[in-house]
């Protein structure tokens, strides 16, 4: 047994000490796994890059200068690249400094079959868990574990030990780093500490104010919810609507930090355009018993309203909108005819009945508004889109009004002492047939009325700060927009009167389309 | 004395505990100022064994080796003499694979991954607690034995291995969370001694 024994310590002082040649064959697999698992751990030491000394060291470790490795420099964010050893130290250079903290651990946890080519070489491959925890140059903590897998070539010539790839055995996606803040007014303040969702999973806020994501697609839809819901954020998609900080933090500087702004109240400056199809008009008269037709032409609104929005639930929020604007009602009132029938003198003194048939009548209106809306809107977000209904209240205060007529006239009179004759030639008086074409006439509408409305609508965000909104209004007014001034269509060849004369009970009563945009200040 | 303890023990070892056992034991000897108590655990540790085992005493370019419980005096009479430095990992870890192939009970290439009583495999180390913990020797030592071996692999240790670490020194609270962290961790039996 003793001779056994000594034998043993024989083969091993001859294999340390004389460079024992491993030859290819299963039996020396594990000598060849447990020199490369040592490989693994130089590569660990290595890649500590704490002095600069490690930088030829790591680079020593590979079997050539194309070798690609995985890029795990978590804030180079390229994580789905691979680089030479070379450009793996520069990146290193590039975002950690000489006195950066780095800590790596490679823990391996399997180790492949050994394969053979010819008598020359052999190969085997290494898996590992590489743990990173780093303050980057820009002072923000990356930390992550990669599932790596080292290929090592040991040549039996040289018996060297090289690593010939690194490779990352999970698909690998992208780095956000997201500082989220509460938004008021005037002030702001940040999350330390707190927690905030991401597309509903929970990540906790570190005591510097963010929180590292990791494996995120920047070019997918991020919701991000504060864990305290005062107020919610809509969706976003990263950059585009979001984009990446550089330098807004004054003591950051990292092109992967995103600030994520959780207003408890956002405003907006909106602008709103309504407008009333031909076919519906603007105007309803009240108690006609003439039947005029009104006919909408070209009537419109256009609003800039300051919009205050507080977001109240998981997936609601209020707005109040106040601003001015115009209201634009163009319309015209068609009649086919009208008649009037009373007792006159002619320039004569004789007493006749005089009647004026009235016909073809085609008035149009232009009134102007100065209106400043008063707007409560209810929200429900799903995403970047929201649907809303909404009161409004408009104050409306005259700014111009007119009125065009256009019509055909017959005047005549029947004088009963006369043997009941009736005279309706031009050239007689007044009396025949006259065409009437006025314009610019003055109207008399109240310098100040009352509407309100109610609506619904669907609102998308566009961008970081635009929103685009689209909307069905119902909006109409208890009061007249006209005086009460009772005449005659008209007296004589000489002119005409409005229609509103005969009836002023004219409100205003329409379903309108809106369209807006909001800008978020 | 020591002698009929020895002899009790093999006896013993050989007709009551012959149950297909390999056992393969490593040993740090460089904190003790006495191995008197790593002797003593040595001894605990080869009741697993059916009489196929590696001894393995680290002691730098000269460890301490010994295949078979026969001839245990001798690392015993070597224990008492012997003071050695810090383990050399990769001649340490090297030599015992060099072993290992020259012992045909430990061939493990046809061990299967799913438990066979038949296959037991017992691993035993001995180390200061302290140094285990600074030098991480565990990673470094245990593991890279395993490993080498291919012993463990993503779905962890193999079905028919076991380890066992026997921890020496244990006295401060640091040493008492580490001892923790490996069972917790790592999901090592581990005796304190």
């Amino acid at each position: 047994m003793k001779l056994k024994y000594y034998f043993i310590v024989l083969l091993m002082c001859i294999s340390s000490y004389s460079n024992a040649q491993i030859v290819p064959s299963d039996s020396t697999s594990r000598v060849i796994n447990a020199h490369s698992l040592q490989l693994i751990s130089q590569y660990e030491d290595a890649i500590q890059f704490n002095k600069k000394s490690n930088f030829d060291d790591f680079l020593k470790l590979f079997h050539a200068k194309n070798t690609l490795v995985f890029n795990d420099v978590m804030p180079h964010n390229k994580l789905q690249e691979k680089v030479t050893p070379t450009d793996y130290v520069q990146l290193i250079k590039k975002y950690y400094t000489d006195t950066s903290f780095v800590s790596v651990t490679i823990k391996p946890y399997e180790v492949g079959v050994v394969t053979f080519e010819g008598n020359d070489v052999a190969n085997l491959s290494i898996l590992a868990y590489k743990y990173v925890n780093s303050i980057a140059r820009s002072g923000i903590y990356y930390t992550d574990t990669f599932n790596v897998r080292f290929d090592i070539i040991y040549d039996f010539d040289t018996q060297s030990y090289e690593i010939v790839n690194i490779a990352s055995v999970d698909r690998r996606d992208s780095y956000m780093q997201v500082y989220p803040q509460y938004r008021g007014f005037l002030n702001k303040s940040n999350l330390k500490n707190d927690s905030i969702y991401v597309n509903g999973v929970m990540f906790p806020v570190n005591p510097l104010g963010y929180t590292q994501l990791k494996n995120v697609n920047l070019k997918s839809e991020f919701l991000f919810v504060p864990y305290h819901k005062d107020v919610m954020f809509k969706m976003y998609r990263v950059p585009d609507n979001i984009p990446f900080i550089k330098n807004k933090l004054d003591f950051k500087k990292d092109k992967n930090l995103v600030k994520i702004n959780f207003w408890k109240w956002m405003v907006f400056v909106d602008f709103q355009y309504h407008f009333i199809p031909d076919g519906s008009s603007p105007i309803k008269t009240i108690n006609d018993t003439l039947g005029v037709n009104t006919m909408n032409q070209g009537s419109f609104s256009n609003f800039i309203m300051l919009n205050i929005t507080r977001r109240v639930s998981n997936k609601g929020y209020w707005s109040v909108k106040f601003g001015g604007g115009a209201d634009v009602f163009n319309y015209q009132l068609n009649l086919a005819s009208q008649h009037s029938k009373y007792l006159a003198v002619d320039p004569d003194g004789d007493t006749y009945l005089r009647t004026n048939k009235v016909f073809n009548i085609r008035e149009t209106h232009n009134l102007v508004y100065a209106t400043a809306p008063l707007t409560l809107q209810k929200g429900f977000t799903f995403g970047k889109n929201s649907v809303y209904i909404q009161a409004v209240y408009y104050l409306m205060l005259k700014y111009s009004s007119s009125y065009n007529m256009d019509a055909n006239a017959t005047y005549s009179g029947y004088y009963e002492e006369l043997f009941g004759l009736t005279i309706s030639e031009n050239g007689v008086y007044d009396f025949g047939t006259y065409d009437f074409q006025l314009r610019g006439i003055p109207l008399l509408p109240k310098s100040m009325v009352s509407s309100y409305g109610i609506g619904i609508g669907y609102n998308r965000q566009l961008s970081r700060k635009a929103y685009f909104d689209f909307g069905l209004n119902y909006r109409t007014s208890n009061t007249y927009l006209f005086q009460e001034d009772p005449k005659r269509l008209s007296d004589s060849y000489l002119g005409l009167n409005s229609l509103t004369n005969l009836n002023h009970q004219l409100k205003v009563e329409y379903v309108n389309m809106n369209f807006g945009l909001s800008i978020k200040l | 004395m020591k002698y009929l303890v020895l002899l009790s023990f093999l006896l013993t070892s050989t007709f009551v505990n012959a149950q297909g056992k390999l056992v393969f034991m490593y040993a740090d000897a460089s904190a003790n100022t006495s191995n008197q108590a790593l002797t003593t655990k040595l001894y605990d540790a080869l009741q697993e064994t059916d009489s196929r085992l590696l001894v393995y005493i680290s002691n730098g370019a000269n460890p301490v080796v010994s295949t078979s419980i026969y001839d245990m005096q001798n690392v015993v009479n070597a224990l008492s003499t012997l003071k050695p430095p810090l383990p050399n990992v990769v001649f340490d870890v090297d030599s015992i694979n060099r072993i290992f192939n020259a012992e045909s009970s430990f061939d493990f290439s046809n061990l299967s991954s799913s438990k066979n009583n038949a296959d037991d495999l017992f691993f035993f180390f001995f180390f200061d607690v302290n140094t285990c913990r600074l030098d991480k020797q565990i990673e470094k030592i245990a593991e890279r034995i395993l490993l080498s071996n291919r012993l463990i692999s993503k779905n962890g240790l193999n079905a028919n291995c076991k380890i066992r670490i026997y921890f020496n020194n244990v006295q401060s609270e640091i040493d008492k969370n580490y001892i923790r962290y490996i069972k917790e961790e790592k999901g090592y039996e581990v005796v304190e001694y």
